[in-house]
């Protein structure tokens, strides 16, 4: 994995040695989980591993070595460059993003101000989740999302940790590059998070296709009225939609004659149905196609594609 | 005539030791002033861009002059290896290292060292915060530097020049 070393320096050294001892497979790690006062664990190919103080696999946790508070702290100093303030406004949303878009989501004591969230003080457990690249995973899926009118607004709809940001990534990539079937096409993408194309300094880390234009760290509603006005996309890419005011900017987009590639957290067709802030879109049949994953994703499964009535097409 | 010679040069040199401790006074006084901007773009990055430290330091290395400018641009490369140490550590050692030719008294240095303690790891409040403080004893020390020239600078002069003339004599 290319970005292996950038990940490993993260991590305090102990931790570092540890790992690089297991000497996990990177294109299989999906996880790695340090909890203060807890046992190491990584999460390998759906399945949970805790680490010894010897860098051996185990399944007893308490084989497995504990992380200090102390190792923790180091971790996020390293994990924030040593500058924590520059990343204040994404600590407020519990993660921060790596070069490659691999996301350390933490969790500790909440700082308030008012009723809202201001920072993360005493960090306990942080999590490193990492990306993975998987170019081709769309190729099932592609040729549903055309119909005579060109490329259909679709949606995206799984349950966390199965692989709908990496679905879309490639979704992306290969709408932008185009093939012998279907002409490339100018995709602009909101990278809220940073996970999608993995920018760093503004640069997409991630292959997201030759046309490809990414407006990052930008927050989804303001990024997609911003590329409209800025770049002319054909097609517009956010991930994790759920918000009112992304719904609201959904609107415009398609007003505006963009077609739509989005990522939502969910389980089915009759999950988002049942949801307030989805119902009108469901209603009104805004989105034309709709990707159901489900945890066989990684074995390359996709559980269904349906369209504007919840027909299943594949 | 070799007696003559001689007393001139121990004249010559006591009178250069005196001049060249007036001149560290003055070089003192330029590296606080370099310090006080460096200190001030630091401010800058973080407080308009959120930038991280070790793009700040590289930024700000190439606009400022030795020993800071070299100084700065070794502080990122260790940042980047992320090699274990904290920053405090980092910090310290470049100071210990990088900054040894430099004219800055021991009070400067420490002073130097406490902003590393507390640069990094802290909100972006308490991070100005932490920087204005160390402005406001930068502006001390400045100003002391400063008196330091007037008063100093001729005493050493005088006193380089009388020690030559009060060594001749004693030799003679």
């Amino acid at each position: 994995m290319k970005d292996r070393d950038d990940i490993m320096r993260i991590f305090s050294l102990h931790i570092r040695q540890i790992l690089e001892r297991a000497a996990p497979d990177f294109r299989q790690l999906q996880e790695i989980r340090l909890r203060a006062e807890r046992p190491l664990m990584i999460v390998e190919g759906g399945r949970e591993i805790f680490l010894t103080g010897d860098g051996m696999r185990t399944q007893d946790f308490r084989q497995a070595w504990t992380v200090s508070a102390r190792e923790l702290q180091e971790t996020m100093e390293f994990v924030g460059k040593y500058s924590l303030y520059a990343y204040e406004d994404e600590l407020k949303q519990g993660y921060l993003t790596l070069r490659g878009g691999h996301r350390v989501g933490v969790s500790g004591k909440t700082v308030l101000e008012g009723d809202k969230v201001k920072s993360v003080r005493y960090i306990s457990c942080i999590n490193v989740r990492l990306s993975h690249e998987i170019p081709g995973c769309a190729d099932a899926v592609l040729p549903f999302l055309y119909n005579e009118n060109g490329i259909c607004d679709t949606l995206i709809v799984s349950p966390p940790r199965c692989g709908k940001t990496t679905l879309l990534r490639d979704l992306v990539r290969q709408i932008s590059n185009g093939n012998e079937m279907f002409r490339g096409r100018t995709v602009g993408v909101v990278d809220e998070r940073s996970e999608i194309c993995g920018c760093f300094m503004g640069v997409p880390g991630n292959d997201v296709g030759i046309r490809t234009d990414v407006m990052d760290a930008c927050p989804k509603a303001e990024g997609m009225m911003m590329l409209i006005r800025s770049m002319a996309p054909e097609v517009i890419a956010v991930d994790e939609i759920g918000k009112y005011e992304d719904v609201q900017a959904i609107e415009t987009v398609l007003c505006s004659g963009c077609r739509l590639l989005a990522t939502v957290h969910g389980n089915d067709f009759a999950d988002l149905q049942s949801r307030p802030l989805f119902q009108r879109m469901m209603t009104e049949q805004v989105f034309q196609r709709y990707i159901i994953l489900g945890n066989s994703f990684r074995n390359g499964k996709i559980r269904a594609v349906l369209d504007e009535r919840g027909k299943r097409l594949c | 005539m070799l007696k003559f010679a001689g007393a001139c040069l121990i004249l010559a040199s006591a009178s250069g030791i005196g001049i060249s401790f007036g001149a560290d006074l003055k070089k003192r006084y330029q590296e606080l002033r370099i310090l006080k901007q460096l200190v001030y773009m630091l401010r800058g990055e973080i407080r308009y861009t959120k930038t991280p430290l070790p793009e700040a330091f590289v930024h700000i290395s190439v606009r400022i002059p030795a020993p800071f400018g070299p100084f700065l641009a070794a502080a990122a490369a260790e940042m980047n290896k992320a090699d274990g140490r904290c920053f405090g550590d980092i910090w310290r050692e470049l100071i210990q290292t990088r900054l040894s030719d430099s004219r800055l008294n021991r009070t400067d240095k420490n002073r130097l060292e406490t902003l590393g303690e507390v640069l990094g790891y802290l909100d972006l409040e308490m991070q100005l915060s932490a920087i204005d403080l160390y402005l406001e004893q930068l502006e001390l020390s400045l100003r002391e530097a400063e008196n330091s020239i007037g008063s100093k600078q001729k005493l050493y002069q005088s006193l380089g020049v009388a020690g030559g003339i009060f060594l001749v004599i004693l030799l003679i």
